[in-house]
Formats: structure tokens, sequence, C-alpha cells
């Protein structure tokens, strides 16, 4: 039987070189992806979620470095592949969105040519063939096929991340990253891109990787979602079960965090403290310093990630036994 | 003037803020940032003003604060008004009671200044005969109240040393240094990690209640309008296109776009969900507009709405700018019917 994961992330440590020393940014991450999901991947800035996005692209910069574990993509390491293996696979097995994605357009060139520049590096097909797919994935992402010889400041920054969106999916791949591709835009332009991507995920079938720190939007969103702090994964659960039996104190405090437009208005509490020092991070849960619940034996070693229900894990010594 | 006007903390009046756009030395247009929006906030109220960019929430901001000169229409500050002339020493009386915090909390703090020296500096000018020694004390003092503790270890620190919380806790404490009347937020949460952002919020919120403190609070979150202000302002490409209660807005929103920001905000916990078609592009601001500037994107638009502009109807404790509500009078009267957004 074929099996219906497409990305297994398997004990990823992700190091940094500052002048300080090393910071452990992603440590001991493990998740899948399977086909056709919309997985959401969440946390507050510095968690190492963007880590984990370039380093499945194997975009890190230099001063990153993969100390162990394995990234595999239908069964192959990407960690392995060569300059040419790589090549074929970034954007057409897997493609990214970026938060800026609409200010990474050459402001030079029309978005036309720039999209059939994306077609013509990777397959060998005529010019006329490749505008004509140009044309059509356009249409995919609702802006007008006239609109294939505008620059870049010609467009809304919704329309231009919408060209981003079409260029990720120009050569059909089967896995999408976007990180936090709506942050930077309106509520309404957000909501719509949205509901595109939703739409055109169930017609073309691709899987999704989404980055976000909006836990409200991914939460009505994504199929599963992990949480991560501090380079650790604290919590993964399917969306229905994050709502009602999150379990890590973390999970918790950010569902309490954000106001709600319905039911009765409450007192919301942030979580007190910040992210621990990555560089010499403590011995025991890095959560240990905010965390409400902890007890002792949270500080000598940290709490494995394990599985708690079905598809449901947590990292965590004394888990939450009621949601939110 | 009569009695209750007493309670009035800030009141705009027809307001209008044209921008002139030069394209070249004989073709300019004129951008209608702020387009004839009147509402009054009371003292110890926060008014959340909630619209997507370029609607011209920061502009309300920035004429209340007088960055900017309204172009007509009048803002009365505690019954002074703000948008005449006014000479040097009354606008330095002036600066102290309107105070801003800003989105960016690592822009708008002076990294080569010690944050004591930041929030003392306002001290000292609207109190000249201040010694160095009280002034450090009250500095003390607003540390204390905007939650750095223990005040004395962050004496002497600069700004770089400081989380974006603890910054956005001075660009507080340098707003309240002057004892302001009203507090104009632009975002200030907007730029903080969730956790951090909801304890700026609730900080905002116990300041208002301990020392009856009014608030512009400028968002384009409807679910913190909500948590953090008692009434909003919905504006929509310069216009105030609904205001009135936050809880009755959320509830039931009446003007079209107000139905559409709602529906475009994420919320889990929503059973119901509102779903509305249209599309996403604010209308050019330079154009010459004589009718409802929605009435291109709205899904109720008549042939009316392309004609005429409408003027704000009053339903029950709100007012809405739309035809549809010229012969309301009470809120439980209207039915929407959302099918027509679906």
């Amino acid at each position: 039987m074929e099996s219906n994961v497409l990305l297994s992330v398997k004990n990823l440590n992700i190091r940094y070189k500052a002048d300080r020393g090393d910071v452990q940014a992603v440590t001991n991450v493990n998740f899948n992806i399977n086909k056709g999901e919309f997985f959401g991947l969440a946390g507050e800035s510095g968690c190492g979620k963007s880590s984990i996005a370039f380093a499945i692209m194997r975009l890190l910069k230099s001063t990153a470095k993969i100390d162990s574990g394995s990234i595999e993509f239908s069964g192959k390491n990407v960690l392995a592949f060569s300059k040419e293996q790589m090549r074929l696979f970034r954007w057409q097995k897997s493609s990214m969105v970026l938060q800026s994605a609409m200010n990474n357009l050459n402001p030079v060139l029309t978005i036309g040519s720039q999209l059939i520049d994306a077609i013509l590096a990777h397959e060998k097909i005529s010019k006329s063939e490749a505008i004509k797919r140009v044309k059509k994935s356009l249409e995919v992402v609702n802006i007008d096929k006239s609109r294939i010889g505008s620059f870049p400041h010609e467009l809304s920054g919704g329309m231009k991340q919408r060209v981003a969106i079409a260029m990720a999916l120009l050569l059909k791949p089967d896995l999408v990253i976007f990180d936090e591709p709506t942050t930077a835009l309106d509520v309404v332009v957000q909501y719509n891109i949205i509901k595109r991507i939703n739409q055109l995920k169930k017609e073309m079938g691709f899987s999704i990787l989404f980055i976000t720190h909006d836990l409200p939007l991914m939460l009505e969103m994504c199929d599963r979602i992990a949480i991560m702090y501090a380079g650790r994964m604290v919590e993964i659960a399917p969306v229905k079960q994050l709502l009602n039996q999150a379990s890590h104190p973390y999970t918790q405090g950010l569902l309490k965090a954000f106001p709600s437009l319905v039911g009765p208005k409450k007192k919301l509490s942030g979580i007190d403290g910040s992210i621990p020092d990555l560089i010499t991070p403590p011995q025991g849960c890095l959560f240990y310093d905010r965390c409400y619940i902890a007890k002792n034996d949270c500080q000598n070693t940290p709490p494995p990630f394990e599985q708690i229900s079905d598809g449901h894990f947590c990292a965590c010594y004394h888990k939450l036994e009621e949601g939110v | 003037m009569d009695s209750n006007t007493n309670n009035i903390a800030v009141e705009f009046k027809n307001v209008k803020k044209y921008f002139i756009k030069k394209h070249s030395l004989f073709s300019k247009s004129t951008l209608k940032a702020v387009d004839d929006v009147s509402f009054s906030i009371k003292k110890g109220e926060v008014m959340a003003v909630v619209g997507e960019s370029g609607c011209g929430k920061s502009t309300l901001a920035k004429m209340l604060c007088k960055i900017h000169k309204p172009t007509s229409g009048e803002i009365y500050v505690n019954d002074l008004n703000i948008s005449s002339n006014m000479n040097k020493k009354q606008i330095l009386n002036f600066r102290k009671e309107a105070q801003m915090i800003f989105q960016d909390p690592f822009g708008s703090l002076n990294p080569a200044h010690e944050i004591n020296y930041i929030v003392g500096r306002s001290i000292k000018i609207h109190n000249p005969h201040l010694s160095k020694t009280e002034i450090l004390n009250k500095v003390i003092d607003l540390f204390n109240i905007v939650g750095l503790t223990p005040a004395n270890d962050f004496i002497g620190k600069h700004p770089n040393q400081l989380s974006g919380g603890q910054r956005q806790r001075i660009v507080i404490a340098r707003a309240l240094a002057v004892e302001p009347l009203i507090i104009v937020a632009d975002e200030p949460t907007s730029m903080l990690d969730v956790s951090i952002g909801i304890e700026i919020m609730n900080l905002m919120i116990k300041l208002k209640e301990e020392k009856n403190l009014t608030y512009m609070y400028i968002t384009h979150n409807l679910a913190s309008a909500r948590y953090v202000a008692d009434k909003m302002v919905v504006m929509y490409a310069g216009n105030a296109v609904e205001q009135g209660y936050c809880d009755d807005i959320i509830v039931k929103p009446l003007h079209p776009y107000t139905i559409l920001l709602l529906a475009s905000t994420p919320e889990p916990f929503r059973k119901e969900k509102l779903q509305i078609k249209a599309s996403e592009d604010l209308p050019d601001l330079t154009s010459p507009m004589n009718f409802c500037p929605f009435a291109l994107r709205c899904p109720k638009s008549s042939e009316r709405c392309e004609k005429q502009k409408p003027k704000n109807y009053k339903v029950g404790n709100r007012e809405v700018k739309c035809f549809l509500y010229e012969n309301a009078t009470s809120e439980d009267e209207i039915n929407i019917d959302i099918s027509i957004y679906k």
C-alpha cells in the first residue's frame, strides 16, 4: 500500500552561529504532513517555525547548521539531495510563498515574464505554451489575464501576493509552504486569499504547510495544527481536538490570549515571562519559568513528545485534562 | 454651552482632511483621506476606530494630536477648538492633553537615550520647575504603574536592552508622564506577539479604570476593539460608515461594509459563518465621489447608491451611513437578510 505521508520531518535540529555562542533554534522536531493535508505550524516569534520551512527548502542562511535529523519527501531525504536534485525539487515538488512575497517580485520585469521564467527554468516547452499556462494560472488566482504585462508596482498588495501564489502553484507542486502569507494584508484581502487557497487545494490536491502566529485564522483553516515553543514541538492535534482539549499549558495560554468576537466578554491573560535564552537553554522543560502547573520534576529533563490519544501528541509531564 | 458637554473629551465635527497630490507642475489631484467625519468621545470612554489600511483612521489620529490640520470642520478637545490657529504656548498646553502610542515600539523610542531620560524629558518639558530627583521619582512611579518592575532595574537601560512588550510599556509611560486627558493608541499591539499584546491591552484597560483615561484606539482587528473599547467607529474610504456601541455592532452589524469586515475576521468559535462576496480594493480616493463609497463593492447597492451620497441615519443607539436604514428608527425592527451575503 502506498503511504499517505508526503513529508516527514524526523528529529530535526538546527543551530545558528551567533557571537555569544550557538543558538539552538530547532530541537528534536518530529512531524508528518499527509497528502492533501492543510497542516498548520503556529508559535510566537523566535520559536523556530520559519527555520523549519527554510530547512525543508534548504534555504537556510550560511550561519545555520542542521546538526541531525532528516526531512523525507515522498520517502527521499531532502537533506542528502545533490545540487541538481535540489534544483528539480524546488518549485516542482515543493514551493514557497513568503510573508513579503509581494515585495520579492522583480520591480523591473513584468509579472508575466517572471512567471514564464519560472516555467521555462523547469520545463522544456515553447514560450507560447508557457504564456498560455501563465494566463491560466493568473485566472486561477482571480487576476485578469490582461494583467500579464503589468509591472508589480501597478498591482495592489493583495494582487501581488496572489501573483506570488500563482507562481508557487505554476508547476503543480505536491507541497506548498505558506510562511505568514497574509500577515501584511488587510482582513478582507486576507479572507479572500485564504478562501482561494483552500479552493485551489481542493481542486489540485496539493498539501499545505501553513505558518502563522494568527491562531484564530489557523483554527478556521487547517486540518491539523502543530504548536511550537522555543524551538520544540509542544503539541500536535487535529483542530477540533486542539480547540476542545488543548493539553499543553502553552497551547492553552495561547488560546486564551486571543480576544474573541463571540461569547461573553471575559478578561484574558497573556503568558508572563519570556522565551528562555536559547544559547544556554535550561535543562528541563523550556516552558518551566512561565508555566502555571509546573512542578519540581519539570526542571530535570525535557518532557518527551508523546502520543496521548489518536493523532494527538503533547510534550508535558502534567498534561491538562480539560480544554479551554 | 449646555451642561452635558462637560463630560465630552473629544468631539469631531464634520472633519475633512484632503491631501493635495502633485503629479507634475500643472496637474494635481485631491485625495480625500477623511471626508466629513463626526463623532464624540466621552471622558473615561474608549472609542475604537476600525477599518482597513487607507481608510483614514491614522489621519484622524494625527489630526487629534495636531500633527495634521483639518481641511475643514472642527475638533474640540475639552471644549477647546484645536483646529483653529494656536500660539506656541497654547500648543504646548494642548500637547499635555493628547498623547500618542505608536504601532512600532522599535521605531518610536530614540535608541541613543536611556529610557528614564526618554520618559523624564516629557515630564521636564511640561513641569520645568521640578528638580532632577523629583523627575526621577516620577519616572520610577511611572515604571511601576506600567508594570516595569522592579523599576530601579530599568533605570539607565537603553531601548535595545528591552523586549518589544517592555518597549511598548515605556511608550505608554512616556504618554502618561504628562497626565493626559486622552491617549491616542495607533495599533499598539499589532507588532507584538499575542501573549504580550494582550498584556498591553490589559494595561490600557487598567489605566482607564484607575485614572479615568479616555482613549482613541485605532485597530484593524474587530476582536481587539471589542475587548478594549466601549464604542467604535467603522471607517471606510474616509467615511465613518457605522458608529455605536461595540457590543451592538458586533452582534448585529448593519452597514454592509461592517458585515464584510466581520465576516472576514477569523473566529473559530463562531457557529454561524457570515459570508459576503465583495471585491477587495478600496475605491480611488482621488476621484470626486458624490455617491456611497462602498456602492461599487456592495452586494446590496441600488441605482440610488451610485448617484447619491447617504447621510448618517440614526438607528437606535447608533448611526449608519447607508440608505437601507433611511426609515429605520430602532434596531429591533431591522431584520437583515443575511442570505444575500452568502
